[in-house]
């Protein structure tokens, strides 16, 4: 019963010593001859549409339903593992994208990344990650927001649970936004008002900019999301019928009584269904979140371990957690060459959730936003774009940049403006100011960056960005946690007594707990029995050892004890773990 | 013969649903009087026999109690609330209402007990004691008698102590070896009850007989002497059923759903027993949705036991002190309570007693704006009343239960092979000695408590319009002034609900088919009509966060042109809707 398990542990952890080296392997194969399917562009697509694509999926991937969205949707994920006997006991790593929903883009991205495992499982990088770890891929985390980038009227807006009154009006919901212009977007409204807050941007008017005070700027505009004042309180949009959002109703972290935060933590239930996929699947060691955070390329705030304000802990990564947060951030820009940050904080969120409460690696990607580079660009490009502006924005007179005072640097928006205008298929992002007149506020502008422009890579991009997150993701199994005995020997001290002596070892790169779990506690951890037949008794030594830190790269636990037995088989040592796989051993004879 | 057929003729009469008789009651008031329903307040009751009881008062007064199931316990046992209002005076749902549990910590069981006592005295005394007709008239009662009805059950059916099967009943790996609830306590001596083990260890325990009551054992500190005791304690009785060498570390649940709120709420970690996220257990989850569904609560009382105590939150330091009007309520009911319930305090929960992250009551009030108290019920203080000097000491529950309960409570030391130890005794106080009071106590306790709840109900908000005076301004106008009043001690909006935006805000509105309404607004001078703070749009529907402070009154000028009969009218989530009429010449 034990030996056939205890070959496919050695085997397993054989296999794990072996990636790092073929995770290079595959880095350089991926260079030489990038397979078909990598060029073909990967662009957005509804829930529906990923839901067919996944259940048609087939080969190594399994589909795993896992609950409904609000509004009914599936929500689902694709289990994808080799050919060994209970994949769902293999150490895991979880893929999830679009909890925020205003990333509709990285749910194809995941879905693409199970759709290459399955077309690749063949190839002796994919297979032989598949051979130690399960995969578990949730494309489209919440549905319901996903959509918002389909419907006829595109809004990129996170909220899909409950609404608060946000005015205080004793009203809940009652005003929205609304596409007025009848564009099919919603973008920005800005009203000429002394009581706006926002200047346009000298160097490009198209883009706005926060009035400085304290150098004299005054307000000219008032911005506000598009849509009507249907409460007539000089407010527009203001009050949404939908206001909690399922990446602010995570319990770390959670904002209480913010419109946001949904009533209590896990009330949305494409929340709780993902707590609750997790809590059923202890086997996840890792997660990779696609979505509008980052901690890879922005080096997270990290805290001591120890560093609690009485008894709450202080919000951030521990720091020893950081120090190897830090090395996958350097593997993920060689890889990706992604360089921009992400966006949003950590209150309420999945990913915070998944490092701090439960202890479980947490690698937020953001894997694209609009350049604030200064693109390359012909003299001739750069003159016809300034054409373009002037006949869609407002007369811009022109001045000599010399005679300004202060040498203001161009806002980031101003920045991607530059980015929209150098490229001649994305002008769809930007939608120039034009005038309205708004059945309640008057004489006013409707414009603005178009929904989800800072969301979606062009499309010439996106096979490409897109293997490139595939190859950091291939990199990731090899560094799970895997404990395994690397020595069981027994010495014999004369009669049928013998000396056991243990030795168990992590060979992976990341440890068997990571600090946050050392100190959640919510990783258990790994059990070593030591299991004596008929024959056998305990001399002193521990039964039973609870291992919970084990460094990685070579990290170890050592044991000893007396047994008398007449004959070693039946002497055995068992190890079992959360999420490190496991392994057994009878006892062999020392040299 | 005779006595049979009256008894039968008296279990007929008590089960067909009769109209109360308002000349009879049960008030506490003890002469002639019979209560229709008669239930034994001297006895603790299984989860079964306390739905029972509440089920007897539905059948005898369906008009006022109803019973919902709002959800299931993990056993899946039904979680009940059973509602009682006067409908004929408005449904329940636009009253104050008054929310009272008990029981959510299993072992704490006899809130079961106060939480039945509140309906039954509510419904024998109704229309016999003008302020409780006024009462189940003017407000609604939300009675959870048991929010873990697992544990109460395991409590009673199964060998325990005074403080296990607090936990509900989901397996829990209380000792992280991966399995689950595999080694709880063992009632080895068979006498349903957990209680410790000794052994005697000559010359090298720390403890000895004491000489005037072997049954007690006295502490042997280190001394020069070198002299050193005969008994070792061993803990609680049971085996180490998993060979781990621990005994009873991983009995049957092992979580808290009094750590499970959302308010201030932290994880497994920080606060033991947690869980996972908020709200993680069942029974937890129905109740918040039941609160969250219900804004006419305006009250919340959770029972638990022991010790005497009135709690209030906050339940950590770093949450803050509650705001001052708050407080000002909680101040007073508080010290109402003390006044109600002899040996009882009222506490400041991290202050007077231990942080809580994550409890019930605080949750109520920081997320729902609602004032709510936690009472411990049972001191044992109350065993021998004042005489301090009989109540002191480790031998105050042995004197007791020698003299009260001749002796019923303890389990003498007994001699029993353990398969570890030896030879060990085996003896102690039974499951319902410490936390619970003994029979003849338990119906002061549970009248006690049900009043408390009873007289934080009669705080809750109540709304009246005090009057509406129009003075003819000229030129066809006109100003409409309306003084409304809380006539109780809650707020209709605590500060609490009002600085956070908790709820919706309290509505005062003027209507009326002749009359144009030019402005309108809260006066700020009782004296002088023209400080008003008028409010920027819709002059006919004011909206406040603060609402009607308690016993006070806020004062509404309306500036209206036209004449006939218009209608003034308060409405709030948390008070009766009223309104008047006005008459404009």
């Amino acid at each position: 019963m034990n030996q056939p398990r205890a070959a496919a542990a050695r085997a397993l952890a054989l296999a794990a010593l072996c990636v790092p080296l073929f995770a290079q392997a595959a880095a350089q194969s991926d260079e030489q001859a990038p397979p078909a399917s990598a060029s073909k562009p990967v662009s957005s697509a509804p829930h529906a549409e990923l839901l067919a694509r996944a259940k048609a999926l087939g080969g190594v991937a399994t589909w795993t339903p896992y609950g409904r969205s609000r509004q009914g949707r599936e929500l689902f994920a694709l289990r994808i593992a080799g050919a060994a006997q209970k994949p769902e006991e293999l150490p895991a790593i979880l893929v999830v994208a679009n909890v925020d929903g205003t990333q509709p883009w990285t749910s194809a991205l995941a879905l693409q990344h199970a759709e290459q495992l399955v077309a690749r499982a063949a190839e002796p990088t994919v297979s032989a990650l598949l051979a130690s770890t399960c995969i578990y891929v949730v494309p489209c985390a919440n549905p319901d927001a996903h959509e918002r980038r389909f419907a006829a009227v595109q809004h990129e807006r996170e909220a899909t649970g409950p609404g608060v009154d946000n005015d205080r009006d004793g009203r809940s919901g009652e005003d929205p936004a609304s596409d007025l212009n009848g564009d099919g977007r919603i973008t920005q409204l800005r009203v000429r008002d002394p009581r706006g807050e926002w200047i346009a941007d000298p160097l490009d008017e198209r883009a706005l900019v926060k009035a400085d005070k304290t150098k004299g700027e005054r307000g000219v505009w008032r911005v506000w999301t598009e849509g009507r004042d249907l409460d007539r309180d000089e407010r527009v949009a203001e009050d949404e019928p939908l206001d909690a959002c399922v990446n602010r109703n995570f319990a770390a972290e959670w904002k209480e009584l913010a419109p946001e935060s949904g009533a209590f933590p896990t009330d949305e239930p494409e929340t709780l269904a993902l707590c609750e996929f997790v809590l059923q699947r202890p086997q996840i060691a890792l997660v990779v979140t696609y979505g509008a955070f980052d901690n890879l390329v922005e080096k997270p705030k990290s805290v001591a371990a120890d560093a609690l304000q009485k008894r709450v802990p202080q919000a951030g990564v521990v720091e020893a957690d950081a120090v190897l947060l830090a090395e996958y951030g350097k593997r993920y820009a060689e890889l990706t060459g992604v360089k921009h940050k992400g966006r949003g904080g950590d209150a309420g969120s999945w990913q915070t959730w998944a490092y701090a409460h439960r202890g479980l690696w947490s690698l937020a990607i953001n894997p694209w936003d609009l350049p604030l580079d200064a693109p390359e660009k012909s003299a001739e490009a750069k003159s016809e774009a300034k054409a373009e502006d002037g006949a869609a924005a407002p007369a811009k007179p022109e001045k000599d940049p010399k005679e300004k005072k202060d040498k203001r640097e161009p806002s980031e928006d101003a920045k991607r403006l530059r980015w929209i205008d150098a490229n001649a298929d994305e002008s769809w992002r930007f939608v120039p100011w034009q005038a309205f007149e708004h059945p309640e506020l008057g004489a006013c502008e409707i414009g603005g960056f178009a929904p989800f422009a800072r969301n979606e890579p062009p499309a010439a991009r996106s096979a490409e960005l897109a293997a490139a997150q595939f190859e950091f993701l291939l990199t990731l199994g090899a560094d799970l946690p895997r404990v395994r005995i690397e020595e069981f020997t027994a010495k014999a001290l004369g009669g049928d007594l013998h000396e056991l002596r243990a030795r168990i070892v992590n060979p992976s790169r990341l440890p068997l707990q990571n600090a946050s779990a050392l100190r959640t506690e919510a990783v258990r951890p790994a059990r070593l029995d030591l299991e004596l037949g008929a024959g056998a008794s305990l001399v002193a030594g521990e039964r039973l050892h609870l291992i919970r830190a084990l460094d990685g790269s070579g990290g170890r636990f050592e044991a000893r004890w007396l047994v008398r037995a007449a004959s070693l088989a039946d002497v055995r040592l068992k190890l079992s773990t959360q999420h490190a796989g496991s392994d057994a051993r009878v006892a062999e004879l020392a040299r | 013969m005779n006595t049979l057929l009256l008894s039968l003729a008296l279990l007929g009469a008590q089960a067909a649903p009769a109209t109360p008789a308002p000349d009879k009651s049960f008030s506490g008031l003890a002469a002639g009087a019979a209560p229709r329903v008669e239930i034994a307040w001297n006895r603790l009751y299984d989860y079964d026999e306390i739905h029972a009881h509440l089920d007897r008062l539905v059948a005898l007064y369906p008009q006022f109690l109803s019973m919902q199931v709002i959800g299931h316990s993990v056993e899946n046992r039904e979680m009940r609330v059973y509602t009682l209002t006067n409908p004929a005076t408005g449904a329940h749902d636009t009253k104050p209402a008054m929310w009272v549990d008990g029981n959510i910590h299993g072992n704490e069981v006899q809130g079961g007990e106060a939480v039945v006592y509140v309906a039954w005295y509510l419904l024998e005394n109704y229309g016999a004691v003008p302020r409780v007709t006024e009462l189940v008239d003017g407000a609604t009662f939300y009675l959870c008698p048991m929010l873990n009805p697992d544990g109460r059950a395991s409590w009673f059916r199964d060998a325990h102590n005074a403080s296990s099967s607090r936990s509900g009943r989901q397996p829990f790996d209380d000792d992280g070896d991966g399995l689950y609830d595999e080694d709880g306590s063992d009632d080895l001596d068979g006498d349903g009850s957990i209680t410790q083990m000794r052994k005697y260890t000559p010359g090298v325990g720390n403890l000895r007989l004491n000489p005037d009551d072997p049954r007690l054992m006295d502490p042997v500190p280190p001394n020069e002497r070198g002299v050193r005791g005969d008994w070792t304690m061993l803990g609680s009785e049971g085996f180490d059923n998993d060979g781990d060498g621990r005994n009873n570390e991983d009995a049957v649940g092992g979580y808290d759903m009094n750590r499970a709120w959302p308010s201030g709420w932290q994880p497994e970690w920080i606060q033991g027993g947690a869980g996972p996220y908020p709200l993680y257990w069942p029974e937890t989850r129905c109740v918040a949705r039941f609160w969250i569904a219900h804004p006419n609560i305006a009250g919340v009382q959770s029972y638990h036991n022991a010790g005497g105590m009135i709690l209030r939150g906050p339940g950590y330091e770093a949450f803050g002190e509650y705001p001052r009007d708050d407080v000002a309520v909680y101040d007073e009911l508080g010290r109402d309570g003390e006044a109600m319930l002899p040996y009882y305090r009222y506490m400041i929960i991290w202050k007077d007693l231990y942080s809580v992250f994550g409890g019930s009551v605080t949750y109520a009030y920081e997320s729902l704006g609602v004032i709510s108290f936690t009472n411990e019920l049972w001191n044992t203080d109350q065993m021998f009343g004042d005489r301090a000097e009989q109540n002191s000491g480790r031998g105050a529950n042995h004197k007791f239960d020698d003299r009260l309960l001749m002796g019923a409570g303890f389990t003498p030391w007994r001699k029993f092979n353990h398969p570890l130890y030896g030879e060990v005794e085996i003896g102690g106080f039974k499951k319902d000695v410490g936390r619970v009071p003994p029979s003849f106590l338990i119906e002061e306790m549970t009248h006690r408590n049900a009043l408390f709840a009873i007289r934080h109900a009669e705080a809750m908000p109540k709304v009246s319009i005090v009057s509406t005076v129009v003075s003819d301004l000229g030129g066809g106008l006109s100003a409409i002034d309306v003084e409304f009043r809380n006539e109780r001690i809650i707020p209709t909006r605590t500060a609490r609900a009002a600085q956070k935006g908790i709820g919706k805000p309290d509505l005062f509105t003027l209507e009326g088919a002749g009359i144009e309404v030019l402005a309108g607004g809260f006066r700020t001078d009782r004296f002088r009509p023209e400080r008003l703070d008028f409010a920027e749009r819709e002059p006919a529907a004011l909206r406040s966060e603060r609402g009607i402070p308690g016993r006070g009154e806020v004062r509404v000028r309306w500036i209206v042109r036209g004449r006939g009969d218009a209608t003034v009218r308060w409405q709030g989530e948390k008070a009766r809707a009223v309104s008047a009429p006005v008459k404009l010449p």
